[in-house]
């Protein structure tokens, strides 16, 4: 799910990038000769290029996005199982009936108990050792690349790695804490410890990423800038709050914005280290749709698709307020 | 037209060939120079078993004389369950599945599954020769749904060494609740991270408790809920004490953990189904099988098993290859190997005559066991609700030290809830 995602996102930002660069062209502000036209075109001919190249983009948008989005808010209306027997139109029944239900209630605080400590602590810790790695040394690269590998690793393989690394019965680290004598919960059954636990699992896994772009970001800042600094007797912690923090700070948003997004879909760790227990305290709201719709009777469709079509325009929200308070210049709107 | 009449015409000539064949016996009676065909199956055998299924059906795949070639798609239960119904609707779906049997109403019922009550009389295949309790699993009312291709209950296995480390007699496994507790006591060093007997949260591994002593969760029809009874809450604390304050059970188990701890030598007894006979053995484990034990009520295990099921919309001579092949799967020596190299118990009569089985210990002790077996909600379409949303929950709780009869209330109010909803 989460690789699938990933994928999605890439086609989502290429996309984009193509409608930005149209954009001009259909307002008739283009100028042909930037693309190596001889002969400027008239603004209706423009106009009509513009379009053929926006077609590519709104092809994927409308089938992978607008299409599923739009049928999802479609079968949330609808009293629709697994099977597609009996179908019948159930209004805002299944609406009403989420924000009486308590375990969405608590998969609302679950998802965002994970999105709240995951992300920044990911982006913290990327934060933290691109101070480190500021220079593009053969050691530096070294460590960028031992810190990317858990993320090109499936996130199913990760998951069932920690899950019996951590199991108190038959686990390593248990094993060897017991040698030193520390006796350790066990953290996947503990309704304490599951979710810190699978939230430091997913940290360990994606901050290799994260720490890959905000290096790239910070190789990218000025040298001129530091030797600007330096000459005002700027320290090393100095410069990378001063000159290094405010240099990536759009790349800092980005990938804010993107683990969030990540963050608030969480499925694949849980479902494998928790699937959701102990008593629902690693349930997410992801996990409680895949519940509803595909694991348990009677496969509510329809109601799996409400808590989507809730989840996406919280999503939405949140994105939306990042972008337009925390982040604001990340955009390419202003 | 052309289409429709050559259509017509292999129909024709496949349902002679079947008839000829009903004569003849049960092989060859999709017909000896049939067109080649080929038929997929979804299953979800992704442990040891899973490599056995491969081997038999390759072997099928290579000796059948009807040009009838099976492909296996081996995938995890939730992936199959997630995919099956779109896939039957959109007609990309396989020609066959094997699954639980608790899903056979279902599909029954949302149109996912063929009506096969023609099987015995088409294939030749005598069904007085299997256990009559086998097949009903495989019966909705009169009409047959699947054919059975494995039975099993829930056994108790216990670790030999352990047992004669703790000073008890290796060849008398416990045969009362009481008994259980007193060996799980004794066989518990925590020196040696050494637990009595494996209690995890999963509902199938405790309902035997709670039968043991004369409680229940839900009738057969599934329209009364039984949760909220003296007796359970008494076996409930049996066993938050046998965890909590005995410690003879490691807490927060699963099933799937119980399963390593035991291979590992860290349980001395837990209760599980035959799959895990095979690989037990393969590892060289000193162990035991033997029947549940025993409460005030007397011993019961739950039932479970699959069964092969044609699904909906399956042509005529898909149908004549997917019974073809079900009556290989019912062939004695099928039948005998599937018992011989798993450990699954046998349900055919013939095979039960066959001096290697007969010899086979192992599946003794778990032909033996089979005998107290005992219908539960599977059936039901609320089935699995009532484990995901009722008890798995109401154990974790439970087992994490929570008061029982509060425990119970609460879990018997959410069931009323899923019995309401249905």
């Amino acid at each position: 799910m989460g690789t699938q995602a990933n994928v999605l996102q890439g086609l989502l930002f290429t996309c984009h990038d193509l409608y930005i660069q149209a954009i001009p062209m259909i307002m008739g502000e283009f100028d042909m000769k930037s693309m190596g036209v001889k002969k400027k075109k008239s603004g209706l001919q423009n106009q009509k290029l513009a379009y053929l190249f926006l077609a590519p983009a709104l092809l994927i948008l409308t089938v992978f996005v607008f299409v599923p989005l739009f049928g999802a808010v479609g079968i949330s209306l609808m009293n629709i199982d697994i099977y597609m027997n009996d179908i019948s139109f159930a209004g805002l029944t299944n609406y009403i009936r989420m924000f009486q239900d308590s375990r969405v209630h608590n998969a609302t605080f679950n998802t965002f108990y994970f999105a709240v400590l995951e992300v920044p602590l990911q982006v913290l810790l990327a934060l933290l050792l691109v101070m480190f790695m500021t220079k593009n040394t053969r050691f530096h690269k070294l460590l960028r690349t031992t810190f990317y590998l858990p993320y090109v690793c499936s996130m199913t393989a990760v998951s069932i790695m920690w899950s019996m690394l951590l199991n108190q019965n038959y686990g390593m680290l248990p094993y060897l804490l017991g040698r030193l004598g520390i006796q350790m919960p066990n953290l996947l059954t503990n309704t304490t410890w599951a979710m810190p636990t699978v939230i430091l699992v997913t940290v360990w896994k994606g901050f290799g990423y994260t720490l890959t772009v905000l290096s790239a970001a910070a190789l990218g800042v000025s040298n001129s800038l530091y030797e600007a600094a330096e000459l005002d007797g700027a320290t090393g912690i100095q410069k990378f709050l001063y000159v290094t923090v405010p240099g990536i700070r759009e790349t800092i948003g980005f990938c804010t914005v993107t683990t969030l997004i990540m963050a608030l879909q969480v499925f694949d760790q849980i479902y494998v280290m928790t699937s959701g227990g102990p008593q629902y305290k690693t349930e997410t709201l992801v996990g409680y749709i895949y519940n509803r719709g595909f694991q348990t009777a009677p496969y509510d469709l329809g109601y799996a698709s409400s808590i989507a079509v809730y989840l996406f325009l919280m999503i939405a929200v949140v994105t939306f307020l990042l972008r337009r308070y925390a982040f604001g210049q990340g955009g390419d709107e202003e | 037209m052309k289409k429709k009449l050559m259509c017509a015409l292999v129909a024709a000539s496949m349902a002679a060939s079947m008839a000829a064949s009903a004569f003849g016996g049960m092989t060859g009676f999709a017909g000896e120079s049939a067109e080649p065909i080929t038929l997929s199956v979804w299953a979800p055998f992704t442990g040891s078993d899973g490599d056995v299924l491969r081997e038999i059906i390759s072997n099928y795949n290579e000796t059948n004389t009807d040009n009838i070639t099976v492909e296996i798609d081996i995938m995890d239960n939730a992936t199959l369950q997630s995919k099956l119904p779109t896939a039957v609707s959109t007609g990309t779906g396989p020609s066959f599945v094997l699954v639980g049997i608790e899903y056979l109403e279902q599909y029954a019922q949302n149109g996912l599954i063929e009506d096969i009550s023609d099987f015995w009389e088409t294939t030749g295949v005598d069904k007085s020769n299997y256990y009559e309790n086998v097949l009903a699993k495989s019966y909705i009312g009169e009409t047959l749904y699947g054919v059975p291709m494995q039975y099993n209950l829930q056994y108790l296995y216990y670790n030999k060494d352990i047992f004669a480390d703790a000073g008890l007699d290796p060849e008398a496994p416990p045969t009362t609740m009481d008994e259980l507790k007193e060996a799980a006591v004794a066989c518990t060093d925590s020196s040696k991270h050494i637990y009595g007997i494996g209690l995890p949260y999963d509902y199938g591994y405790y309902c035997e408790y709670l039968w043991a002593n004369g409680g229940d969760v839900i009738n057969e029809e599934g329209t009364e809920n039984l949760l909220n009874s003296q007796e359970n809450i008494d076996t409930l604390t049996w066993i938050q004490d046998l965890v909590l304050n005995e410690g003879v059970s490691s807490q927060g188990l699963t099933a799937a953990d119980a399963d390593t701890m035991f291979q590992s030598g860290q349980l001395a007894m837990y209760t599980s189904g035959p799959w895990n006979i095979n690989g037990l053995t393969q590892l060289g484990v000193n162990y035991g099988i033997t029947a549940i034990p025993a409460g005030s009520a007397g011993a019961f295990s739950p039932e479970g098993g699959c069964s092969y099921m044609l699904t909906k919309g399956a042509d005529e001579a898909t149908k004549a290859a997917v019974y073809n092949f079900m009556a290989f799967w019912l062939s004695d020596a099928t039948l005998k190997e599937w018992s011989n190299r798993n450990g699954f118990p046998v349900w055919s009569y013939s095979v039960l005559e066959d001096e290697e089985i007969k010899a086979n210990e192992i599946l003794s002790s778990v032909s033996k066991a089979s005998e107290i077996g005992r219908d539960w909600h599977l059936g039901l379409a609320i089935g699995s609700q009532v484990d995901n949303d009722v008890m798995v929950p109401m154990m974790e709780k439970i087992l994490s030290g929570s008061d029982v009869a509060e425990s119970v209330q609460e879990a018997s109010d959410i069931l009323d809830g899923v019995i309401a909803g249905q």
